[in-house]
């Protein structure tokens, strides 16, 4: 579902990331983990086509986000590590512009966005306007606007930053629906007992380099994930 | 810490012409210079021309403090407009209100800091008015030093009182807008209310200045009788009195210190209530659909108009273009004589041409789309994520652009068109050579936005009022459309009357041509350089 393929991408003198190369499948969550500043968000931007990149290439279902960006980004759905939406629109407006965007039927974001403010508890804040949201309510709705365009391949920076206990157990949830029905989930965090119970692959990088990546088991075998990412920081220190 | 906050406003208010990026070629910079030294020189040369009618009579009459004290509360008037809404915005909108508040700063630092940055501004608006009106009356009568020294610390200690008036009545309408739910309505209407006194002012500045020279004394009474503070200042300044400078001084500081404390007291208040607004329970409901292009452009139009900042700043324009054709309907004789001004005989027949052509420049100063790109800001993300061309986000910032004007340019020509009983095709004019320039300003400014965009604004109001793209775009529209139509207007109504309509046509294509340039180029680059930002 999305193949990162020797990535490298530079600011100015400095590499973020140099030649990553990563292979997220169809009905896999992968997790993405590395400490600050490790190229985890330039990863992700580029995987989204947000950013362009210096050398690699990156295939979103089979179609490179360089050549056919709009076909990539179809199939994607993207949140950021801050929600940071438009303060001047309500919740609700904020969903109806995405779904005007991404083309979702009127059946069918009525439908969408009832169920998904309701499981998210939010469906009543959907007329305040977004300036007086929350941090948690903003990430619960961009994560609603990137649910109601049932996106194959969802990207996801940081997603469980804000968020309250049961709204971090329902995302959890319909991550793993996503991927049941053939999408797959590719999101980087810093709670790794999340990614240990939540992720089928990951993948630890540092100074934009991969460290290690594969199945669970294969990167953490009997240990914890947070003792495996300590020692393997302390490795490449 | 205080001059550390300061140092950090002053950072913030002086990045804003800068690119994100911060990296500038030389050329930028040299622009950027030559246009400051371009709207500065034509602003004091009016203002120099206007008070060298007052010099040497008010002089002559013993009256030069009265000279000095019309140039104060010129300058004064300037500066209040000037900040009386950049004070609400910058004060209580400020993005990092939040952040400062956490941190170790007092309300009274926080606020001084700010307001630091916002007299500054404030200088530069008197110096405006008052050093062109000083060095006339030095050219034309002379002034001693003390009086000339005087003069300048006047000057400098008249931004206290300035912003101590600005803060109060900004302070004032964060107050009534954090209860009320039409911000933009009440905002416009404060902000139509001083425009139409600056202008009622303006319009008649030659009748005020003939009525101080006729009824020199008598006028000097009555200033000097309501308004004390600028009396003590003409006296300082003419005659060097140190004692009058001291009143003065005194005059404006102590009630920028009385609305330091005052304001101090409530600051936190004013702008964590700002957010506490009724909670209105969402009912499902039929949604309505559209495509992505109509999405956007919606979106676009809903931020503009929710905005009274942005309103007051970039569509100023488009509320005096109604003003102005009402105006031509119910003033004719004051457009009458304007016109005999430029040494036209026939009045009667340009006057509608004339009026045009006030209305083609009314949409050439609306700046709506010039900012739009850096008006992102921190939602730049939205529109690189979704499934849309780049060159449809950039054609949505245009089309709001002419949605907006449209309306306004329909109404103009509607007003003129009753009332003037105009020949068809002067009414296709003036709907077509507005529509032209707003065309043009449309795509240029989204063109020069997405070659010089800033993203890390702190306040919206800087972004709209002093970014870089904002001064190019009216640069440009002036020079390319405004100058030339008004010089080649003047050579045809003197050499070929008759031919203005010809003319006219011809100009509306022009614009048409040179907005279809710079859109080809704009939709050529739009996808890399859209792809680039961040």
């Amino acid at each position: 579902m999305l193949k990162i393929e020797h990535l490298t991408k530079k600011y100015g003198d400095k590499t973020a990331v140099d030649d990553l190369s990563l292979h997220i499948a169809a009905g896999e969550i992968y997790g993405f983990i590395g400490p600050n500043g490790a190229g985890k968000t330039t990863t992700i931007k580029s995987a989204c086509g947000i950013i362009g990149f210096d050398s690699g290439e990156i295939y979103v279902d089979g179609i490179s986000i360089r050549e056919n960006p709009i076909e990539c980004k179809k199939k994607i759905a993207y949140i950021p590590d801050n929600p940071d939406l438009y303060d001047f629109l309500s919740g609700i407006k904020y969903l109806n512009f995405i779904a005007d965007v991404y083309g979702v039927s009127k059946d069918e974001r009525e439908t969408l966005i009832k169920k998904y403010g309701d499981m998210f508890s939010i469906t009543k804040d959907l007329a305040q306007p977004i300036s007086a949201y929350s941090h948690g309510m903003k990430q619960k709705l961009a994560l609603i606007s990137a649910l109601i365009h049932k996106p194959r391949l969802m990207i996801l920076d940081e997603p469980f930053v804000g968020l309250d206990p049961k709204a971090a157990f329902t995302i959890k949830q319909l991550m793993r629906e996503l991927c049941d029905d053939g999408g797959a989930i590719f999101f980087s965090t810093h709670v790794l007992e999340v990614a240990e119970k939540l992720c089928d692959k990951v993948a630890i990088i540092k100074d934009g380099k991969l460290i290690v990546s594969g199945t669970m088991e294969q990167v953490k075998g009997d240990e914890s994930l947070e003792s495996v990412f300590l020692e393997l920081e302390e490795d490449y220190a | 810490m205080l001059k550390a906050l300061i140092k950090v406003r002053f950072i913030s208010l002086f990045k804003t012409m800068f690119t994100s990026s911060g990296k500038q070629k030389k050329y930028v910079k040299v622009l950027i210079a030559l246009l400051m030294v371009y709207g500065f020189g034509s602003i004091c040369v009016s203002v120099g021309i206007m008070f060298s009618s007052l010099a040497v009579p008010l002089s002559v009459s013993d009256l030069s403090w009265l000279y000095f004290a019309i140039a104060g509360i010129a300058g004064f008037c300037l500066a209040f407009i000037g900040s009386v809404f950049s004070a609400e915005t910058q004060l209580f909108e400020a993005k990092d209100n939040e952040l400062l508040l956490s941190m170790p700063f007092s309300a009274t630092q926080i606020l001084i800091a700010r307001m630091t940055a916002l007299m500054t501004l404030n200088v530069i608006f008197e110096v405006l008015m008052a050093v062109p009106a000083g060095v006339v009356y030095i050219m034309n009568v002379g002034i001693k030093p003390l009086g000339f020294i005087l003069f300048i610390l006047s000057l400098l200690s008249m931004s206290f009182l300035v912003m101590a008036l600005s803060c109060l009545l900004g302070w004032l309408l964060a107050f009534i807008l954090s209860k009320v739910k039409n911000r933009s309505f009440i905002m416009m209407f404060f902000y139509i209310l001083i425009m139409a006194g600056y202008f009622k002012v303006y319009g008649s500045i030659n009748k005020y200045i003939q009525a101080i020279i006729s009824n020199g004394d008598t006028i000097a009474a009555s200033i000097k009788k309501a308004l004390p503070v600028f009396y003590y200042l003409g006296d300082a300044s003419a005659n060097g009195n140190i004692l009058s400078f001291f009143k003065f001084l005194l005059i404006c500081v102590i009630p920028f210190v009385l609305v330091v404390f005052v304001l101090s007291r409530s600051y936190i208040s004013v702008m964590i209530n700002k957010k506490a607004r009724s909670h209105k329970a969402y009912k499902a409901g039929e949604l309505k659909t559209s495509g992505a292009f109509s999405a956007l452009l919606h979106k676009e139009i809903k931020f503009f108009l929710g905005r009274p900042m942005y309103i007051m700043n970039a569509g100023t324009g488009i509320i005096f273009m109604v003003v102005i054709a009402v105006g031509a309907v119910v003033k004719q004789d004051y457009f009458l004589t304007a016109i005999a001004g430029f040494g036209i005989p026939d009045t009667r027949f340009v006057y509608p041409y004339f009026v045009i052509g006030i209305l083609t420049m009314c949409v050439s100063m609306v700046f709506i789309s010039a900012p739009s790109i850096s008006l992102e800001g921190k939602n730049l993300w939205i529109v690189k994520s979704i499934p849309v061309p780049s060159a449809t986000v950039l054609k949505a910032k245009i089309a709001s652009h002419i949605v907006i004007c449209l309306p306004f340019i329909v109404v103009s020509s509607v007003i003129m068109a009753i009332f003037l009983r105009m020949r068809v095709d002067t009414l296709l004019l003036s709907f077509l050579l507005p529509l032209g320039v707003t065309v043009f300003c449309a795509v240029f400014g989204v063109f020069i936005n997405l070659k010089f965009p800033k993203f890390d604004w702190i306040n919206e109001v800087t972004v709209v009022k002093q970014s870089l793209s904002v001064m190019l775009t009216m640069l440009a529209s002036l020079i390319l459309i405004i100058m030339p139509l008004f010089v080649s207007s003047l050579i045809v109504i003197n050499l070929f009357s008759g031919y203005l309509p010809p003319l006219l046509f011809a100009f509306f294509v022009y614009t048409l041509i040179l907005s279809a340039v710079f859109y080809s180029v704009l939709m050529k680059k739009a996808e890399k350089r859209f792809f680039e930002l961040q």
